[in-house]
């Protein structure tokens, strides 16, 4: 099969490798029909995620048709469209059985780095680096799927593949990112970062019951893309001080809840970025521009919410405020297994379709491409999909 | 009653003492004080002389004699040597071949313990133990009848981790089962009770925590999660030469330069 392989930092390429089989009895085979780009994917390509090897398959957030399963796969049957969980959960663990399927005890073969690094394995992710499991990913033709009865949730009829695709990954993170605001009415969320998990925390934010939402970025686009979709009032951080906007806008008080849907790597104009830019050589890992602004703009007991992807160590970390002010802190990489059924019957009901998140259609073999095109925000890109079997000139 | 005093709740889990336990020693200075200072001096200069001759010696050359320069200050601030510690852990390895009850074995005895929770009953520990596979050359075996409360186990461990033979290891030890709080399951604590010949703690600890994990994922989702086998690209053998490449050119990005450059004008 073809495959989109990680040769090293900024280099991508097409490989043909071996068509995956069952290895474990709660496997399955998925013939892959759409895999998106991701914010998180960025962070491997530039090197941020140190345990990537040369040949690794990446992509995670992804659709396909069943096509092989294991002999103690129960709730699958081959030919059924399904979208599938970026992490694996076993189903069966402390954390699995509470819905906290990132946190899965289980499903990571690698366990001794993240032990080390972390002081505690997490679950396994697609495509994801040899930390997170080696897993291979899904900017292939096939993938293997374990524990498929619980990654693997079916996508009704009526909804389309363009619409499915991202309850893979970017509106479970998303809506997780709105649900641990737990939003009250009257509630204002502010969200940094308007990517493909920006705009659906966005929409979730909504979906919950929040009076406004304050979309802020620096890409006139994607707040002009926020305005549109989900009509929320918009901030760029390249115009305006954000925290004595989101006072101003707050009626000095700041935003209930503030969503980070940026990650390790924020960026600015200011000084702060240079600060962190130089500190990313030797001393830290992340860039926490976004953590900052939020933490000082916050409303007093005000929740901080962050599904952005950190992976290291962070510097400059504004603790004293968030003490004092009695924030409150959740986060985590998304429970997609606990969100997918919701968030399908949400598109099905109309409520909300991600598909406008897909700007580009390509084909593998346009992979590096499409991933430069994703990383430099250019020609309007937002996300970009592959199509695996879209490849009429390779043989 | 004593003020703050919380009595004893007969629902509660009973208060525990921490298991005994040796526990593994972190790296500690094992250079002396002058040739500390001595090697700070040389480290000075090897780095210095990289830069000054960056010219003469070529880039790659250069940023090689940097680097250990590098190490070499970094090993006097730190006052601890890897490849120091690393020749005697092989003299005291070769010690302990002949007598394992001397040397360094001795600060591990008599036990090394870990703990695992498994989300099952004891009975299903138990009745999962006959079918667990081995997994990554580690044959596990359980001897006479477990019970309930305790398991006594044997160990191999074919091909040594980092020794690079085919040579083999057993060991064996004992299994406490211990009920967990509410809704945590069983907790297992392992314990070696026999000095493993040509192994030292840290390889006996990944042996013991890797079978107590099989053994969780067996209990737990039914099977051991792996990636053997999986299908992956060409792995490229110069993936260090990449990583120092795309290092060089980043730190070269005159892109980013000038931009930090700007910002400083700014402010």
């Amino acid at each position: 099969m073809l495959a989109l392989c990680w040769n090293g930092i900024n280099s991508l390429g097409l490989q043909r490798v071996a068509d995956p089989g069952l290895i474990n009895p709660h496997d399955a085979i998925v013939r892959v029909s759409l895999s998106s780009v991701c914010g998180s994917d960025l962070h491997l390509i530039d090197g941020f995620v140190p345990t990537m090897r040369p040949g690794d398959i990446i992509g995670h957030e992804f659709i396909g048709e069943v096509v092989d399963i294991g002999r103690d796969v129960r709730k699958l049957d081959v030919g059924q469209r399904v979208v599938v969980s970026s992490v694996i959960g076993c189903g069966k663990c402390f954390h699995c059985e509470g819905g906290e399927y990132s946190l899965c005890d289980n499903t990571n073969p690698n366990e001794a780095v993240l032990d080390k690094a972390y002081g505690a394995c997490t679950a396994g992710i697609f495509g994801h680096s040899h930390a997170f499991g080696g897993y291979a990913g899904s900017h292939a033709q096939y993938i293997r799927v374990p524990f498929a009865d619980y990654g693997c949730t079916p996508i009704p009829e009526e909804i389309s593949d363009e619409s499915a695709l991202f309850v893979s990954d970017a509106f479970p993170t998303g809506f997780m990112a709105a649900d641990m605001c737990d939003i009250q009415p009257g509630d204002v969320v502010a969200v940094w970062g308007c990517g493909g998990v920006g705009q659906l925390a966005i929409q979730s934010a909504f979906l919950m019951g929040a009076d406004r939402v304050i979309a802020i970025d620096r890409i006139p686009e994607r707040l002009k893309l926020a305005q549109v979709h989900s009509r929320c009032e918009t901030l760029n951080y390249e115009q305006v001080d954000i925290h004595e906007a989101l006072k101003e806008l707050t009626g000095g008080r700041g935003p209930d809840s503030c969503i980070d849907a940026v990650g390790m790597e924020a960026e600015d104009r200011g000084a702060d970025h240079v600060y962190d830019k130089a500190k990313n050589l030797f001393l830290e890992t992340e860039r926490g521009l976004v953590l900052r602004q939020a933490i000082r703009s916050c409303r007093k007991g005000g929740t901080i919410s962050i599904v952005g992807v950190y992976g290291g160590l962070i510097d400059k970390f504004p603790m004293g405020a968030a003490m004092n002010k009695g924030l409150r802190f959740r986060m985590g990489q998304m429970h997609g297994q606990k969100y997918a059924p919701r968030l399908l019957k949400h598109i099905a009901a109309g409520d909300v379709d991600p598909s406008f998140l897909l700007t580009h259609k390509l084909s593998l073999r346009e992979g590096p491409e499409g991933y430069q095109m994703f990383k430099k925000k250019s020609d309007q890109c937002v996300r970009v999909a592959f199509d695996p079997w879209n490849e009429p000139t390779v043989h | 009653m004593v003020a703050g005093f919380i009595p004893f709740d007969a629902g509660r889990s009973a208060p525990r003492e921490l298991p005994e336990r040796v526990f593994i020693e972190l790296p500690h200075p094992n250079i002396s004080p002058i040739e500390r200072v001595a090697t700070l001096v040389g480290g000075l200069v090897v780095g210095i002389e990289g830069l000054r001759r960056r010219d003469r010696l070529g880039t790659w050359f250069a940023l090689a004699t940097v680097l250990g320069g590098g190490f070499i200050v970094a090993r006097a601030i730190g006052g601890y040597c890897p490849v120091e510690a690393y020749l005697q852990n092989r003299r005291e390895a070769e010690d302990r071949v002949l007598d394992p009850h001397e040397g360094r074995v001795r600060q591990f005895l008599p036990r090394i313990l870990r703990s695992i929770s498994i989300r099952a009953s004891r009975e299903e520990v138990l009745s999962s133990l006959k079918d667990l596979p081995n997994v990554d050359g580690v044959r596990f075996d359980v001897v006479g009848e477990p019970s309930i409360e305790e398991i006594v186990w044997r160990c191999q461990k074919l091909g040594l981790y980092g020794s690079g033979t085919e040579a083999s290891a057993a060991f064996s030890g004992v299994i406490r089962l211990i009920d967990g709080p509410p809704n945590k399951g069983v907790e297992l604590q392992a314990s070696i009770d026999e000095v493993p010949r040509g192994l030292d703690a840290i390889e006996v600890e990944t042996v013991i925590r890797r079978v107590l994990r099989s053994l969780k994922q067996f209990v737990e989702a039914g099977e051991i999660a792996t990636t053997t086998g999986q299908s992956h690209g060409t792995r490229k053998r110069n993936s260090i030469k990449s990583h120092l490449t795309q290092l060089v050119h980043k730190l070269m990005n005159k892109e980013e330069l000038r931009h930090v450059g700007a910002v400083l004008e700014r402010n």
